[in-house]
């Protein structure tokens, strides 16, 4: 059967970069769909999904958005009616890709519209907005972001380049063979940083032994909550939980925030899980001149020119040990923490420029005194990355399920 | 022809990884060339540029990189050698398009590579870390950015699934074809905010002249890629008209400090160029909390997340002396163009941000430093009006032909 692309645009002021789109998507064999969210008037060709449609679906009208004379709520509205229309195509079985393009305001109806579909439903933004902070369009979906370096403002040579690039993208990616996974085993999702991977590695062959496929997700805040996402929707049926790093950047505002449900999911399903303090020796900032002033005379350490890693102190840890007792302390699944006492990541064994054994006992103390009984603290003579911790984890994990 | 295709990654950590996408890649009918650009562990598949390779085009061995006294000279040397490796294969055999995985050291390292390859040749970054700030890795050039999701730490239905999809991205973007257009000059302009009315009317009038118009949002990376775009020559004049992040430089604002070169290349390469002060009006912020305390008490003008705070004429003095000072430095021909009714759609007459007084401080300062060869021209109307976008392009293709005899 043939594959269906939609293709989310204003045509009020990208009509004419639209129908290149298009054009170059049809070429390729696939057919389209066009959603016009623009507000302003109809542009030169007509969508499949005219602007006044999806207005409508938006529950209001054109009229009605236009005498507004605020762009940011017209195109509240009609992002809530593109995500109605291609939802219904959705559903109806008849969207096998979705492509955008647009500047600030397309990029926001266009990714909002994207963030409404499941995983795996190939998603491409072709936008002036994708070579910054793109957390606030992707969130923690899979929205392939496609940089229009030159402006989507008339057809040049760059810009056909661009438009041609994201059509060949988007076929592309709807014709690769859908991989999935086998689909047999039970799914471990596992949570864990560069510097805590060995562990992560270690384990992975002896839970593949055990029959579990494993899914590791990169605990840099979009990663931890994809990971949640996940377990929320029950494709995990059981959770490591290597790098708790995550905690402090809800606590304290630094960069590797996964929000404040982080650590509750896999509680709240009654899933087995084993957290270890992975990482919770330091706290990731981003460059040094972006450092808040008060961690400058702290033990730092520059990471790469991007991130600067402060030590985390004992008052830090007593922080991060009592908030994560508090969210285990909540889930109703069996739950056990393994605390290896020679290093919490690579950076603070023996000889490394973190190792500070003292700071990190207070890790274990803070947690004994505010940890639910039931749950269990086992201490492991280790390091994180060593394989006597990742295989005390896994002897951990067997035993909570039995 | 089969599309060739440029497989960078670490092939000790994401051996398997790498081997999948290969596979993929050839399963979409390109042909895969991987080059293993990591270092410290041993590699688990084959390359076809191994990392002894990389290391002996940045002039050392492996072992000698390894010796060095500290990560950022490994990475950096490895960076190195791996540049000159594919610009080496870009010139000979080439290649259509050029595809990384990794997490964040592997995309510090791909993404090196990726900019040191020429705009248009298709770039895509798979990464676990393709989800957050990416000016850093992507800076002014065309990378595409495909979050993995999940670590790319093993082979399960998450990475499979994002991998067979990079795989059909990048073999897709490879064989796209551009249907040719009869070939004109092409002429760079800076805009900002909504103004597609006038790109279209200039992009007209520059039609009829027989150039094409190339638009530049001077929002970060825009106004740095029209710039990189200059230096190789793709332009033959510019319309520099929104000079916008030189005000957010100076007052504090977001899109402030986006390189030393903006609003120096033109004048270098000796092409000529209208420049004006579009957007000098307003400091762009990103308040979610509400507009910073510096800046009590100036008008606002609410944009949709953003904001924009009126500057001031002491900003403003200090402003239109640094572009003198690159002005001055031009080998080509200047003219700045003023429009007297309001630099931005925030200050419109009627409009907030409308100060006719800091405005005039500016155009003063303008005068008392640039020097007496660049004319000033002041236009009796709004920045987006019809009649400033005719009067830059009359300018500048006086300037074009004049200077081209």
């Amino acid at each position: 059967m043939v594959k269906m692309i939609v293709i989310v645009a204003t045509l009020d002021t990208k009509s004419e970069e639209a129908r290149y789109l298009k054009e170059r998507i049809e070429e390729a064999g696939l057919e389209t769909v066009v959603v016009d969210a623009g507000v302003l008037g109809d542009g030169p060709f007509p969508a499949d999904i005219p602007s006044e449609q999806v207005a409508q679906l938006g529950g209001s009208t054109l009229p009605e958005l236009r005498a507004l004379r605020d762009e940011g709520k017209a195109m509240e509205a009609m992002a809530g009616g593109a995500t109605q229309a291609v939802q219904d195509l959705y559903r109806q079985g008849r969207l096998d890709g979705i492509i955008g393009l647009g500047g600030s305001m397309g990029t926001s109806v266009g990714t909002q519209v994207m963030r409404s579909l499941p995983f795996g439903l190939p998603k491409v933004m072709v936008s002036t907005m994708a070579s910054r902070d793109i957390s606030p369009w992707i969130g923690h979906k899979d929205i392939v972001m496609l940089p229009s370096v030159a402006d989507l403002s008339g057809l040049n040579r760059m810009t056909k380049r661009t438009l041609s690039n994201a059509a060949g993208a988007i076929a592309g990616m709807v014709q690769a063979d859908a991989a999935g996974g086998d689909g047999e085993r039970p799914i471990i999702g596992i949570g864990t940083l560069g510097a805590t991977e060995a562990c992560a590695r270690h384990a992975r062959p002896l839970l593949e032994s055990m029959g579990y496929e494993t899914i590791v997700f990169h605990t840099v805040g979009s990663g931890g909550r994809a990971l949640e996402e996940r377990i929320a929707e029950g494709l995990a049926t059981g959770v490591l939980e290597i790098s708790i790093q995550e905690v402090f950047g809800n606590l304290l505002g630094s960069p590797y925030d996964a929000g404040a449900d982080r650590f509750e999911n896999a509680g709240r399903m009654g899933i087995p899980q084993v957290v270890l303090p992975g990482n919770a020796d330091f706290i990731a900032w981003s460059p040094p001149d972006a450092l808040p002033s008060r961690y400058r005379a702290r033990h730092l350490h520059m990471h790469n020119p991007a991130i600067t890693l402060v030590r985390s102190n004992a008052d830090e840890m007593r922080i991060i040990a009592r908030t994560l007792a508090e969210k285990l302390n909540r889930g109703k699944g069996p739950t056990a923490v393994v605390v290896p006492t020679e290093g919490f990541s690579d950076y603070s064994r023996k000889g490394m420029f973190f190792y500070e054994p003292e700071t990190d006992r207070v890790f274990a103390e803070a947690l004994r005194e505010a940890i639910d009984p039931r749950i269990e603290v086992i201490e492991v003579p280790s390091d994180i990355n060593s394989p006597a911790c990742a295989e005390a984890m896994v002897e951990a994990f067997r035993s909570l399920q039995a | 022809m089969t599309k060739k295709i440029l497989v960078l990654g670490t092939l000790d950590t994401k051996g398997a990884e790498i081997a999948f996408l290969k596979r993929s890649i050839e399963l979409s009918g390109c042909r895969a060339t991987v080059m293993d650009v990591g270092i410290l562990g041993q590699p688990a598949t084959q390359a076809d540029i191994t990392r002894e390779d990389v290391a002996r085009a940045a002039g050392q061995t492996l072992e000698q990189i390894r010796a060095l006294p500290n990560r950022k000279r490994i990475i950096g040397a490895m960076i190195q050698g791996a540049i000159e490796k594919a610009k080496l294969l870009h010139g000979s055999s080439g290649f259509d398009g050029v595809v990384g995985i990794g997490g964040g050291t592997g995309m510090h390292i791909c993404t090196a590579i990726m900019r040191s390859l020429p705009m248009g040749l298709p770039k895509l970054m798979v990464s676990s870390m393709a989800s957050m700030d990416v000016s850093e890795f992507v800076g002014a050039k065309d990378i595409t950015m495909m979050t993995s999701v999940a670590d790319l730490a093993s082979l399960n239905t998450v990475t499979r699934t994002v991998l067979a999809q990079a795989a059909g991205a990048i073999c897709g973007m490879a064989g796209a074809s551009v249907p040719s257009s009869e070939p004109r000059t092409a002429i760079a302009m800076t805009s900002f905010g909504i103004t597609t009315q006038r790109a279209d009317n200039v992009g007209r009038c520059l039609r009829e002249m027989g150039h094409e118009l190339v638009v530049f949002h001077t929002v970060g990376s825009g106004g740095m890629a029209m710039e990189e775009l200059l230096d190789q020559g793709l332009f033959v004049g510019v319309l520099d008209l929104t000079t916008h992040e030189f005000i957010d430089q100076v007052a504090g604002g977001h899109y402030g400090g986006v390189g030393d070169e903006r609003l120096e290349t033109a004048g270098r390469k000796g092409i000529p160029q209208v420049v004006g002060p579009g957007g000098l009006d307003c400091v762009a912020i990103f308040a979610p909390e509400g507009v910073p305390a510096k800046f009590a008490g100036r008008r606002t003008y609410y944009h949709d997340f953003r904001v924009c705070v009126r500057s001031t004429a002491a900003e403003l003095e200090v402003v239109a002396r640094i572009l003198a000072d690159k002005l001055n430095e031009a080998a080509g021909p200047v003219k700045f163009l003023v429009p007297l009714r309001g630099w931005s759609s925030a200050s419109r007459h009627c409009e907030p941000l409308f100060d006719p007084e800091a405005d005039r401080a500016f155009v003063d300062a303008l005068k008392g430093s640039l020097k007496p060869d660049i004319e000033i021209r002041e236009i009796d109307a709004h920045i987006d009006d019809m009649e400033y976008a005719q009067a830059a392009v009359s300018h500048l293709h006086q300037m074009m032909t004049s200077s081209s005899r």
